[in-house]
């Protein structure tokens, strides 16, 4: 099927554009094969369906529809092969025959079948004349009137509808039907004394639309009133959380009484996943026996997560989900591998994103060039296993044209490769569990599929394994609680439990979605023989009928799903109509208790939010020594220090960062800095070709990305335009330059001496004789303000260094401007914002100032605070979630 | 505000008018426009005109109202439930005044029997009676046409996380091609057309202007 796309596209319908799009349209055309099979009918009177006027836009289908229903059976038959729904409907029709020609004499019995598919409803009625065989019927209605019966053959929506058409194909009156024996002593038994009144309810309460004005008459009713709510309880919660932890509480209270049995009953698997989880609190393991989706199981996510490194070529992020996964162990110990992997990420992964593919990686670990040869030696070797586990995969999704099987075959294989241990092999670990035989079954039918596709580009494997996944379950085999359950609607029936929890009665869920049919219109539908999509709400009402039977039941909803409001289930809003018609509203108000205890279970005793940290470490702990830079970090956030310095915590980069502010403004520095280096004294002849040329060097390992090339670089050409000019201007009054000069301070504190170090981008020598100190910057931060205001003491304390010989290579000398040279590259390209008067008072000002720091933290009370000041604090702080800011900086206002 | 007993106290003009004029804006038989403020019962006129609809015969499922937001249809459809649920069940007199606001006229003994049943004929309707958003219509029109659409059955919708990744790629692709035109021609001279650089909210954006700084420069 996935196989014909070309042909369709040469049809002009607009074909499945990728294997996955294929997978996906195929599953829905083999549902459409499945139902249109398990009714009989045949696909030749499609043609007939749609009136003259829709023949186009119903053509375009047929053309598609007979495409695949011609090319199929072909393909069937000469496979030798059949559809499972023909063969399963073959097997009972000749199971049929086989006892109508040679009737069995002992007894057969059919328990428990609402004989919804035509087969099973040919062999039921075979059973039936056979001379001892027995039908026994579910939950069929006996002593509704025969007005209410006729109109429940008239609405498929009705829970009785399926029973209805049942008892017309086995040509069996109703009245003909006997209760079986011994059904009344077990309903009396299980303390249902009120199970008339229950059972009347819900008839009641289920009417066929057409019949409902009897509800008026519900009021003088003589043998119902408010005591048929009795045991029905209802819950509004919230949202799905509470909803599920409110069950969780009910069915855990159900183990305080020895021997009684709880169920919780639901089509919606989110919801038992959750109330699963919920029940782990106290220690209970409840599987879900509905299953859950395969693609959601470890071995399942662990083969998808390969699939993902495969296709992005071991990018940093998919290559830690993939080697994080438990599975992965690379023939180690999972722990051994484990320390491996988080030695990767934090030597190589943190940061830019390195080269594509295991050669990449490589590359990055030979560049690493901080000492520590063993721990790069010992990640090259284990780099280069893992190239010779997923290598092969790697390739095989970067081939542009390769067979699917090939590709599945190399996906499990690198899966089983990264799965292996010390002790276990990769096969072994992998499909292991119901998961894994689960997987491991797909797998093998999957390879017969795949032949048909032929070549694929390998990059499209991911999705289609996706695709492939879907719809998928995995049932536990063994249930694990002897007393509470978890169930689908299906895997309840003919259960019986002291306590029925129905979970989900909103209207989408219970009763579930009627998707769109893609194929056909509901009159088309109709015409073709197809059933009403009703039929199956008529169903799953028979399911919450029976279930409603229960001594004990409790009907819950969430009123909000993920922000919207949502519409409670059609069957709750008829028990609330019949309720108030019975004068029963207060019986069938939402409880909110168990919501409510639900919420008290994890409310602390009383909330102490965390305050404001004041560490106080001891002087010789602290820092006797700072650059420029982080003074002025300690001015506005001494915790900053206390945590980098003292605690020397440092924060880790960005997993696959992207280039930065902070790399561009690194990358123009660099390049303006080697130009004035080189050309210290006279401009070259080209002075803005040689500074593009030196820009280039500096923006070079950058320059792959587009991003970069297509804003940065260009911003660089307007800087280097606008410096070029301004340095033949200025050249004219400097007598020298000097860059990158790393200058020191010594201040003495009450504890000691304290350094305070620093490099100046830059300091030029005036004419007359003063010093210029020059910053560049390539943001607005921080601003000419804040410099005149003594908030940014950089500059002045370079100045005061420059002012006591501190810059070897410099005599000492007073400064007579200090300037940010912003470089940004925007609109202008280049300003300067400089402080040309009043130098010395900055200074002056500088050095009191960390006198007075040095002095106040030389003082073992004095505490690191944070952010002591709001209106000051720092742009940028590494720590504030270690300092809880968000806690105690409530109520204070933004600078 | 839509009783009319005489044993209360009589409306004020304003309010009779108002109702007329409400009672007019929910006559099916006309096309109408409504504006009004927040609060003076749109909502309420659409549910009168659902109701009349439904009490004149028509079929629930052949009716569709379309809304803004999904709790918007939410709220209607909980409210047209529950006047419904209501008129099942309620005293007769109480029956025929509601359907006498309604349409303005005493209704006929069939037109009760009609109101009683309409409650789960529309919760039975095939396909519900549907109120949604404009987006969940578009969405089914989709489902259901899926040759004509070309998108398989059974689509998702990309959320937000989904959408910002294929942003993201999809800006990578085209500036990857745009390198590869220029480098191409040996010309940057298209770059002079980038003057503006996109800021993306919430993203410290690799071309972020010299605007507000987003990085600390390292001096």
């Amino acid at each position: 099927m996935l196989a014909y796309a070309d042909r369709l596209e040469g049809d002009g319908i607009a074909a499945p554009r990728s294997a996955e799009q294929a997978a996906r349209l195929a599953a829905a055309l083999g549902r459409l094969i499945d139902q249109v099979q398990a009714e009989g009918l045949a696909f030749e009177r499609l043609a007939d369906l749609a009136p003259v006027e829709y023949a186009e836009h119903w053509g375009l289908t047929l053309r598609f529809l007979a495409i695949v229903t011609e090319i199929w059976p072909a393909w069937l038959a000469e496979q030798g092969a059949v559809d499972p729904v023909v063969r399963r409907d073959a097997l009972m029709r000749a199971r049929t025959l086989a006892w109508r020609s040679a009737p069995p004499v002992d007894p057969v019995v059919i328990a428990g079948s609402t004989g919804s598919v035509p087969a099973t409803a040919e062999l039921m009625k075979a059973v039936l004349d056979l001379p001892r065989g027995v039908l026994i019927l579910p939950g069929l209605d006996l002593d509704s009137d025969d007005a209410v019966w006729a109109a429940v053959g008239a609405d498929p929506a009705h829970p009785q509808h399926g029973m209805h058409r049942l008892l017309d194909g086995l040509g069996v009156a109703r009245g003909e039907v006997t209760v079986w024996p011994g059904v009344a002593a077990v309903t009396a038994s299980a303390g249902f004394a009120t199970g008339d009144q229950r059972a009347g309810m819900l008839r009641e309460a289920m009417r066929p639309a057409a019949t409902t004005e009897a509800w008026r008459r519900l009021a003088t009713a003589p043998s119902l009133d408010a005591r048929a709510f009795d045991g029905i309880r209802r819950i509004e919660a919230p949202g799905p959380r509470e909803e599920a932890g409110a069950i969780a509480l009910l069915l855990r209270e159900v183990l305080e009484t020895p021997g009684r049995t709880a169920a919780l009953i639901t089509p919606d698997r989110g919801l038992a996943r959750r109330v699963a989880s919920e029940l782990e609190r106290w220690g209970l393991a409840v599987d879900d026996s509905a299953g859950r989706p395969l693609a959601e199981s470890g071995p399942a996510a662990f083969l998808r997560l390969v699939a993902a490194l495969a296709a992005e070529r071991a990018a940093p992020v998919p290559l830690l989900a993939a080697l994080k996964h438990p599975l992965a162990a690379g023939g180690r110990s999972p722990q051994g591998f484990r320390r491996m992997v988080r030695r990767l990420e934090r030597r190589v992964l943190r940061g830019p994103r390195p080269a594509p593919g295991i050669d990449g990686l490589r590359r990055a670990v030979t560049g690493l060039d901080d000492g520590l040869a063993e721990e790069r030696d010992g990640l090259l070797a284990w780099l280069d296993d893992l190239g010779s586990r997923l290598g092969p995969l790697i390739d095989c999704v970067a081939d542009p044209a390769v067979p699917a099987t090939e590709v599945a075959t190399a996906h499990a294989r690198a899966a089983e490769a990264l799965a292996q241990s010390d002790r276990e092999s990769g096969a072994d670990r992998l499909w292991r569990g119901d998961a894994g035989e689960a997987l491991a079954r797909l797998f093998d039918e999957m390879r017969d599929a795949l032949d048909v596709l032929g070549e694929i580009p390998g990059r499209t494997w991911p999705g289609l394994f996706e695709a492939l996944l879907e719809g998928r379950a995995v049932r536990p085999r063994w249930g694990t609680h002897p007393r509470l359950h978890i169930l689908g609607a299906l895997e309840a029936r003919l259960q019986r439990f002291d306590r029925v929890i129905l979970g989900g009665l909103n209207e989408g869920i219970w009763p579930a979605e009627a998707a769109p049919d893609p194929w056909m219109s509901r009159p088309m539908r109709r015409d073709f023989g197809l059933p009403a999509p009703e039929r199956r709400i008529g169903l799953a009402a028979h399911d919450v009928a029976m279930a409603l039977g229960a001594p004990e039941v409790v009907l819950t909803r969430a009123s909000r799903v993920e922000g919207t409001p949502t519409v409670p289930s059609r069957w709750l809003l008829r028990l609330e109509t019949v309720a108030r018609a019975l004068g029963a509203e207060t019986a069938f108000r939402p409880d909110s208790a168990p919501a409510l205890w639900h919420a008290e279970l994890d409310r602390p005793e009383e909330v102490q939010p965390s305050c404001r940290p004041e560490p106080r470490p001891p002087v010789s702990a602290r820092p006797r020594s700072l650059s420029v830079t982080r003074i002025d970090t300690w001015l506005r956030d001494p915790y900053s220090i206390y945590a980098s310095r003292i605690l020397r915590l440092r924060a880790l980069d960005e997993l696959d960062s992207d280039p930065n502010a902070a790399e561009r403004g690194n990358a123009i520095h660099q390049a303006l800095d080697r130009f004035v280096r080189e050309h210290p004294r006279d401009l070259p002849p080209e002075p803005l070709a040689r500074l593009l040329d030196i820009g280039r060097d500096s923006f070079a390992e950058h320059l792959d990305r587009p991003g970069v090339w297509a804003f940065w670089w260009p911003r660089f050409e307007r800087v280097a335009a606008w410096f070029v000019a301004l340095e033949r201007d200025r050249r004219r009054e400097l007598s020298s330059t000097a860059t990158e000069q790393k200058g020191r301070l010594t201040i003495d504190g009450p504890a000691g001496p304290f350094v305070v170090t620093g490099i100046a981008d830059r300091i030029d020598r005036l004419g007359d004789g003063g010093y210029a100190i020059i910053d560049y910057k390539t943001g607005a931060y921080p601003s000419l303000r804040d410099l005149r205001t003594g908030a940014a003491p950089q500059l002045p304390l370079e100045a005061l260094m420059l002012s006591l010989g501190g810059f070897p290579d410099l005599p000492p000398g007073e400064v007579s401007s200090l300037a940010y040279w912003r470089v940004g590259g925007g609109d202008p390209p280049g300003c300067i914002d400089a402080v040309e008067a009043g130098v010395a008072d900055l200074v002056a000002e500088a050095e009191a100032g960390l006198r007075a720091l040095v002095e106040a933290f030389d003082d073992a009370g004095t505490p690191y605070y944070a952010v002591p000041d709001a209106g000051r604090r720092p742009r940028f702080n590494d720590y504030e979630h270690l300092a809880r800011t968000g806690e105690w900086a409530a109520g204070e206002e933004e600078g | 505000m839509s009783m009319a007993g005489s044993s209360r106290p009589a409306l004020s003009p304003a309010l009779v008018e108002a109702n007329e004029r409400q009672r007019a804006a929910a006559d099916p038989a006309a096309s109408v426009w409504v504006a009004a403020s927040a609060g003076s019962g749109k909502t309420k006129v659409l549910t009168d005109r659902l109701l009349n609809l439904l009490l004149d015969g028509a079929a629930p499922e052949r009716l569709l109202c379309l809304t803004y937001t999904k709790a918007a249809a939410a709220e209607m459809s909980t409210r047209l439930q529950s006047r419904l649920a209501a008129w099942t069940v309620v005293a007769e007199p109480t029956l025929l005044e509601d359907l006498a606001a309604l349409s303005g006229t005493v209704p006929p003994q069939a037109r009760l029997a009609k109101a009683r049943r309409l409650f789960a004929e529309v919760l039975d309707a095939p396909g519900g009676l549907k109120i949604q958003t404009i987006h969940a219509f578009a969405q089914s029109l989709l489902g259901r046409f899926p040759l004509e659409a070309g998108v398989p059955p059974g689509f998702r919708l990309a959320d937000d996380r989904a959408s910002a990744v294929l942003l993201a790629e999809a800006e990578a692709a085209v500036l990857a091609r745009a390198r590869a035109a220029a480098d191409g021609t040996g010309h940057g001279g298209w770059r002079r057309r980038w003057r503006w650089s996109p800021r993306r909210p919430g993203r410290s954006s690799s071309a972020s202007s010299c605007g507000p700084p987003s990085v600390p420069a390292r001096a």
